[in-house]
C-alpha cells in the first residue's frame, strides 16, 4: 500500500511540471487574445467624468467606456433620441394644464455600479443636482443647463430647498418636469441624457432626499469637497473614477496611458452586448511611427487617423499584408480658427475676412489630410446629418422627401472665401488699415489703424495644440500670405488644457486653431457672446446665439423647419465669420484583423464599438472579398498618391 | 539433591522471591540491551536501505525526468512545419545556443520529438545534453560521419533507450508490427529543408554490424542488406522484425534511428525510414455555428500550416448559450468543428401601476426564450387609460420588464418618440470636444 502511495506521490510530483507547461501555453494564447492596445493621435487629458470639465475627443471616447445607462439613446434611423429599453422599462410624457411636460421614467431593477451597488432613481437625481450645483464652477467646471426644469430658478436662487421639477417616486421610478416655456425643443429627449454617478465617491456622506415635494441634498456640495473627490489629479473621480457604470472600469491612468478592465457588473447594452476583450489599453499614437507599431504588434487598433501621409502608410500595409483592416468614417466636426473677442483687431469683420482670404486652405488640406479632407465653409462636419441632408447625401423618404423637395434646402448660400491676397489687401485698405507703425502711410510690413485714438497694429497671436502637426503647414500656407497682406501672425503652441480654457473663457490669444467635434444637439452656447466685450464680433455672436436658440425651439418632428433655420444660421456664420471653418475629414481606423466585429461608424465611437468586438484568429477571405478589398485599397492609394504628387 | 528453584518459589514464594528476582532482572536487562541493539541495528540497516533505495529511485527518476523535462524545455525551439526554403526560427535559436544542432526529428504521435545534434565523434552526445552539459540521458544525435545537412543518402541517428520511453525509448515498440503500422510517419526539419519520414523496417541487430553502422552515401548497400543479403551478419545477428516493401519502394534517401536493446549488451534496435522532401499543404479549420438545424452565423474558415495552434473565438450572440466558447488546439489536417447555440430562457415581467407607483393589477410573469414572440393585452381598469394597450414584441435575449402605467382618463399625452420621421440611416457622434 505504501509503495502504491509513494508511486502516486512521485507521479504527482513528476506531473507538476507537465501541468505547468500546458497551463503556461494556454495562458499565453489567451492573454494575447484578451488584450487590445488602442492608439490615438489625440492625447488623453484625463477628463473621464462628464463634459462639465471638458476633455479631448479621446477623453470623450473613454467616457463611453466608463459610463452607461442613460435613459435615452440617439437613434440614427429615427434621427432623434428615444428611450433605451434596456435601461427604462417604461417612460411616458404627459402635459399638465399649464403646458409643463412631465416625463415618468421607470428604470430596470438590475442596473448596477461596478462595485455591485444597485443603481436607483436617486443616482440619476444626484447627477441632476450635481450638474446644476455652483460647487462645480468653484472647482473649475461648468455647470449644465437645467434652466428648462420646473423649479430650477427657485432652487438655484436658494428660494426653495427642493428641486420641485424632479421627483423620485420609488427606487425605480422618477418624474422630470419640463417648463412649458422651454418647449418645443428639437432635441427634446436629449434633456434626459443623464448618466448615474456614485454619490458616495463624489460626495461622501451626502444623501439625496425626496419627501414628496422634489429632490434635495442632505447637505450642500462645496468646491473644496469636489476638489478632493473630483478634480484631484491623482485620486479624483474626473481622472481616476473607481466606481462606474459602463462596460469597462479604469484600472490605471498615468496621465498618458489609460488601462481598462471589463466590468463584470455591466448589464450589457440595449442589444445585449457585453465586453469580450478583458483588458484595453489606450494611449497616444504618433503619426510618424503608428503604422509601424501596428505592424509590430504594439498597437492592435489605431483610432481616428487623420494625416494623409499616415493614411497612405496604413494603406500600403494593408496592400502588403492580409492581416490588417481599416474602416473609413466621416467626422462629425471640423478644424477651425476661432476669432477671440478679447482681440481688438479681429473684432473687425474686414480683418476676419482678410485672414480667411489669405489662408490657402485647399493646398493646406491637400497636404495635411489628402483626399480624406474636405474644405469647409459651413460650421459643421461632413458626418453631421444636417450637412448630409443639405448636400443630398441622405436617402429621404415619405412626406419628408416631398417637403424637402419643395423647400430646396442647400448650403449654396454659404459664403466662400477663396484664396486671394489681393482681395484681402483691398478689404484691409477699405477698412482703414492703411497706416504704418509711426502713423504714416502703410507701404509694407504690418498695417496699423487708429482705433479710439490709439494706433493698433495687425500683430496677432494664434494659440494652437502643441501636439498638432499642422504648424509647418500653417507656416507655409497662411503666415507668409498674411505677411504679404500686412498681418503679422505668431503661432503659439499650447497644451490642450490651456487651449480649452482659452476657448471657454477669457483668452490671451487673438485666434485659436483647434478641432471640434459636435454633439448631436447643436449647442447654442457655442455662439454665446462674452458681454465684457463690444464690437462687431461680439455683436455678431449675440445675433447668432439668438438664431441658434430659435433654431432649436422647433418641434422634434419638424425636420424641415429645423433645417431651414440651420441653413440660415450657416449662411449668417459665413457672412459674419466668428469662426473660420478650415476642413472636415474622413477618419481612418487601422487594426489587426484579429479584432473581430469592430464596427465603428460616424455614430458609434470606438469605446462603444469595442464592446461587441473580440480577438480571434484571422478568417480566410473568399476570392471575391479579397478582390474587393484589394480594389478598394488600390483605389484609395491611387487617390492619395495623386494628391501626394 | 538438586533443588528445583521453581519448585522452591512455588512452595516458598516469600523466601525465594528476592534471590530469583535478581537473576530474572539480570536476564531481562541483558535481553533488553540485546533487543535494543538489534532494534538499533535493524533500524539503522532499514534506514540505510531506505536511503539507498530512495537514492536509487531518485537517481533513476531524476535521470528519466531530466530526459523528459529537457524535452519539454526544448519544445519551445521546435520549428513549426515550414515551407521548404523559408527561414526557420527554431533552428536559428538552437544553433545560436549550440552550433552542433542539425535538425529537429519528430515521429508523429510518439514521444520522439527532439532536436538532433552532431558531435565530433559518436560518443560525445551519448553523455552530453543539447546544451553541452554532462547528462546520462545524452542527446539525440546524427552520426559523426554523416553530412551535417542530411545530404547523404543514408543517415543514422542515435539515442539512448530510456525506460520511461524518453529519447529513443519508444523504439522497442516499433518491433511490433501493429505499433509500427500505426506510427510509421514523421518529419525531420534540417535548416531550411524538411523531409517526410516513412518507416519501412524495424530490426534488431548488433552494435558492430557495419552494414548498418557505416554511414554516408550507402543507401543501396543498406537496402540490399535489409532486403535479405545478410550473409555476413556479425555478433547477435540481424533480425528483420517488420519490413514494409510498399513503403520502401522508391527510397532514394533513407534514415535509421538506433538505440540499445535491453536484452543483450551489444544488442541494438533500429528502425529505417524513407526520406522525401516535405511538401506542405495548408490545412483549413472550418467552424460552423448552428442553432438546431440552421446555421445561425456564417461559417468561418481559417487557414493554417499543419502543427499550428488555432484559437477561434465563437462570436457571442446575446441571449444564446454556446457549447464551445473558444475553438482551440493544434491542427494537423483539415478539420470541421460545429459550435452549437441554444436560446436561453428569459423573464418577461409586466407590472401594472398607477402614476404614484401603486399597484394597479396583478403582475404578469412568464418565461420566454430568446427570439420568442409575445403579445399581452393590458387589463382594463375603469376610469384609467393604460399607457400601453398591449405589450408585444420579440425577446431580445435578456430579461424584460415592463411597467404599464395607468393615467386618469383625459390626461394629455405626448406621442411615443420611437416613431420614424422618414430620414434614412444617419450617423452622428455624441459629445462635443476639442481636438
Amino acid at each position: 500500500m505504501k509503495k502504491v502511495l509513494a508511486w502516486l506521490l512521485l507521479l504527482s510530483i513528476l506531473m507538476l511540471p507537465l501541468g505547468g507547461l500546458a497551463e503556461e501555453k494556454n495562458e499565453w494564447m489567451e492573454d494575447s487574445r484578451e488584450q487590445l492596445v488602442v492608439g490615438n493621435p489625440t492625447p488623453l487629458r484625463g477628463c473621464f467624468f462628464t463634459e462639465m470639465w471638458g476633455g479631448t475627443t479621446s477623453d470623450l471616447d473613454v467616457q463611453d467606456l466608463l459610463h452607461a445607462y442613460s435613459p435615452v439613446v440617439w437613434d440614427k434611423d429615427l434621427v432623434r433620441y428615444r428611450y433605451d429599453h434596456s435601461v427604462v422599462q417604461n417612460a411616458i410624457a404627459m402635459n399638465d394644464k399649464d403646458g409643463n411636460r412631465t416625463y415618468v421614467l421607470v428604470f430596470y431593477e438590475d442596473l448596477q455600479f461596478s462595485n455591485g451597488a444597485r443603481i436607483t432613481a436617486y443616482d440619476y437625481a444626484f447627477s441632476i443636482l450635481l450638474g446644476m450645483d455652483k460647487a462645480v464652477t468653484e472647482c473649475g467646471g461648468q455647470t449644465q443647463d437645467y434652466s428648462w426644469l420646473v423649479g430650477s430658478d427657485e432652487y438655484l436662487s436658494g428660494e426653495s430647498r427642493v428641486l420641485s421639477g424632479v421627483k423620485v417616486i420609488t427606487d425605480q421610478m422618477m418624474q422630470i418636469q419640463v417648463k412649458a416655456e422651454a418647449l418645443p425643443y428639437f432635441y427634446e429627449l436629449s434633456r434626459l441624457d443623464i448618466h448615474p454617478y456614485p454619490i458616495e465617491e463624489i460626495a461622501p456622506g451626502v444623501v439625496v432626499f425626496d419627501e414628496g415635494e422634489g429632490i434635495y441634498l442632505s447637505e450642500p456640495l462645496t468646491g473644496e469637497m469636489l476638489k478632493k473627490t473630483v478634480t484631484d489629479r491623482k485620486t479624483g473621480y474626473l481622472s481616476h473614477p473607481k466606481t462606474v457604470s459602463g462596460p469597462y472600469t479604469l484600472k490605471s491612468f498615468d496621465g498618458k496611458t489609460a488601462t481598462f478592465e471589463r466590468n463584470p457588473k455591466y448589464k450589457g447594452n440595449e442589444d445585449g452586448w457585453k465586453p469580450e476583450i478583458r483588458t484595453v489599453r489606450y494611449t497616444l499614437a504618433e503619426n510618424r511611427d503608428m503604422i509601424r507599431k501596428l505592424k509590430d504588434g504594439e498597437f492592435g487598433l489605431l483610432n481616428k487617423v487623420t494625416m494623409g501621409e499616415t493614411i497612405r502608410s496604413g494603406l500600403r500595409l494593408q496592400r502588403a499584408e492580409s492581416g490588417y483592416d481599416m474602416t473609413r468614417y466621416k467626422r462629425t466636426g471640423l478644424t477651425l480658427i476661432r476669432y477671440m473677442e478679447n482681440s481688438i483687431p479681429v473684432q473687425e469683420l474686414a480683418v476676419r475676412k482678410a485672414i480667411a482670404l489669405c489662408f490657402d486652405r485647399e493646398r493646406y488640406i491637400q497636404e495635411y489630410a489628402g483626399p480624406a479632407g474636405v474644405r469647409m465653409d459651413a460650421f459643421c462636419g461632413i458626418g453631421q446629418w444636417m450637412y448630409r441632408l443639405a448636400k443630398g447625401q441622405m436617402v429621404v423618404s415619405g412626406e419628408l422627401a416631398e417637403k424637402i423637395g419643395e423647400e430646396a434646402i442647400t448650403l449654396d448660400g454659404v459664403k466662400q472665401y477663396g484664396f486671394s491676397i489681393a482681395e484681402a489687401k483691398k478689404k484691409l485698405t477699405d477698412a482703414g488699415w492703411t497706416l504704418n507703425e509711426n502713423g504714416g502711410r502703410y507701404e509694407e510690413g504690418v498695417r496699423y489703424k487708429e482705433i479710439n485714438g490709439e494706433l493698433v497694429g495687425l500683430k496677432l497671436t494664434m494659440g494652437m495644440p502643441e501636439s498638432g502637426e499642422a504648424r509647418d503647414l500653417l507656416e507655409r500656407y497662411l503666415l507668409p500670405n498674411l505677411e504679404e497682406a500686412g498681418i503679422q501672425l505668431a503661432l503659439k503652441p499650447v497644451d490642450m488644457e490651456l487651449i480649452e480654457k482659452n476657448y471657454e473663457g477669457k483668452s490671451t490669444y487673438d485666434l485659436l486653431y483647434l478641432g471640434e467635434n459636435f454633439s448631436i444637439y447643436f449647442d447654442t452656447q457655442l455662439m454665446a457672446p462674452d458681454e465684457d466685450y463690444s464690437g462687431n464680433l461680439t455683436d455678431c455672436r449675440r445675433e447668432l446665439a439668438i438664431m441658434a436658440r430659435k433654431m432649436v425651439r422647433t418641434e422634434p418632428t419638424d425636420v424641415v423647419s429645423f433645417m431651414k433655420k440651420w441653413v440660415e444660421l450657416q449662411e449668417k456664420i459665413s457672412e459674419t465669420l466668428p469662426v473660420l471653418p478650415v476642413y472636415s475629414n474622413d477618419y481612418f481606423d487601422f487594426y489587426t484583423r484579429e479584432l473581430h466585429q469592430y464596427r465603428i461608424t460616424d455614430a458609434v465611437t470606438w469605446g462603444e464599438a469595442i464592446v461587441r468586438s473580440y480577438m480571434s484568429d484571422i478568417e480566410e477571405m473568399d476570392e471575391e472579398a479579397q478582390q474587393k478589398r484589394r480594389d478598394e485599397v488600390t483605389e484609395l492609394e491611387k487617390q492619395f498618391d495623386e494628391q501626394g504628387d | 539433591m538438586a533443588r528445583d528453584p521453581m519448585k522452591d518459589i512455588l512452595q516458598n514464594p516469600v523466601r525465594t522471591a528476592g534471590a530469583t528476582r535478581k537473576t530474572v532482572d539480570a536476564v531481562l536487562a541483558m535481553c533488553k540491551i540485546g533487543n535494543t541493539m538489534v532494534s538499533l541495528m535493524s533500524g539503522l540497516l532499514a534506514t540505510v536501505l531506505i536511503l539507498y533505495s530512495s537514492y536509487v529511485l531518485y537517481d533513476s527518476f531524476a535521470t528519466e525526468y531530466r530526459a523528459k523535462s529537457s524535452a519539454w524545455d526544448l519544445l519551445r525551439y521546435k520549428p513549426s512545419v515550414i515551407e521548404p526554403g523559408s527561414p526557420n526560427e527554431g533552428a536559428e535559436q538552437l544553433a545560436a545556443i549550440n552550433g552542433d544542432y542539425r535538425a529537429w526529428l519528430t515521429m508523429y504521435d510518439t514521444t520522439i520529438d527532439y532536436p538532433v545534434m552532431q558531435g565530433a565523434d559518436d560518443l560525445y552526445y551519448a553523455s552530453h545534453d543539447v546544451y553541452g552539459n554532462v547528462a546520462l540521458t545524452g542527446a539525440i544525435y546524427l552520426a559523426a560521419g554523416n553530412s551535417a545537412d542530411l545530404s547523404d543518402t543514408y543517415n543514422l541517428i542515435y539515442g539512448h533507450h530510456m525506460d520511461n520511453g524518453a529519447m529513443f525509448g519508444a523504439l522497442d515498440k516499433y518491433m511490433e508490427k501493429s505499433y509500427f503500422k500505426r506510427h510509421q510517419t514523421g518529419i525531420i526539419v534540417a535548416g531550411k529543408n524538411a523531409y517526410d519520414i516513412t518507416l519501412f523496417a524495424a530490426v534488431t541487430t548488433d552494435a558492430y554490424e557495419s552494414q548498418i553502422y557505416s554511414v554516408g552515401n550507402r543507401r543501396g548497400e543498406v537496402m540490399s542488406f535489409l532486403r535479405g543479403d545478410r550473409s555476413n551478419d556479425v555478433g547477435v545477428g540481424t533480425e528483420i522484425k517488420v519490413f514494409d516493401a510498399e513503403a520502401a519502394a522508391g527510397a532514394t534517401k533513407i534514415i535509421a534511428l538506433s538505440t540499445c536493446a535491453d536484452a543483450q549488451t551489444n544488442g541494438r534496435l533500429v528502425i529505417f525510414g524513407k526520406l522525401e522532401t516535405h511538401v506542405i499543404d495548408p490545412v483549413v479549420l472550418t467552424v460552423k455555428y448552428m442553432a438546431g438545424e440552421e446555421e445561425i452565423l456564417p461559417k468561418v474558415q481559417v487557414v493554417y500550416m499543419p502543427g499550428d495552434n488555432y484559437y477561434v473565438v465563437s462570436p457571442k450572440i446575446p441571449g444564446y448559450e454556446v457549447d464551445i466558447e473558444i475553438v482551440k488546439g493544434t491542427i494537423w489536417e483539415d478539420k470541421l468543428v460545429i459550435v452549437r447555440y441554444k436560446p436561453l430562457p428569459n423573464k418577461l415581467i409586466i407590472r401594472y401601476v398607477y402614476l404614484d407607483g401603486k399597484k394597479a393589477h396583478e403582475t404578469y410573469d412568464k418565461t420566454v426564450l430568446t427570439g420568442e414572440d409575445y403579445s399581452i393585452d393590458s387589463p382594463e381598469i375603469p376610469g384609467y387609460i393604460a399607457m400601453r394597450i398591449r405589450v408585444a414584441g420579440t425577446n431580445p435575449g435578456r430579461d424584460e420588464e415592463y411597467m404599464v402605467i395607468y393615467v386618469p382618463e383625459g390626461t394629455e399625452m405626448e406621442p411615443d418618440p420611437d416613431t420614424p420621421l422618414g430620414l434614412a440611416t444617419t450617423y452622428l457622434q455624441i459629445g462635443i470636444c476639442l481636438e
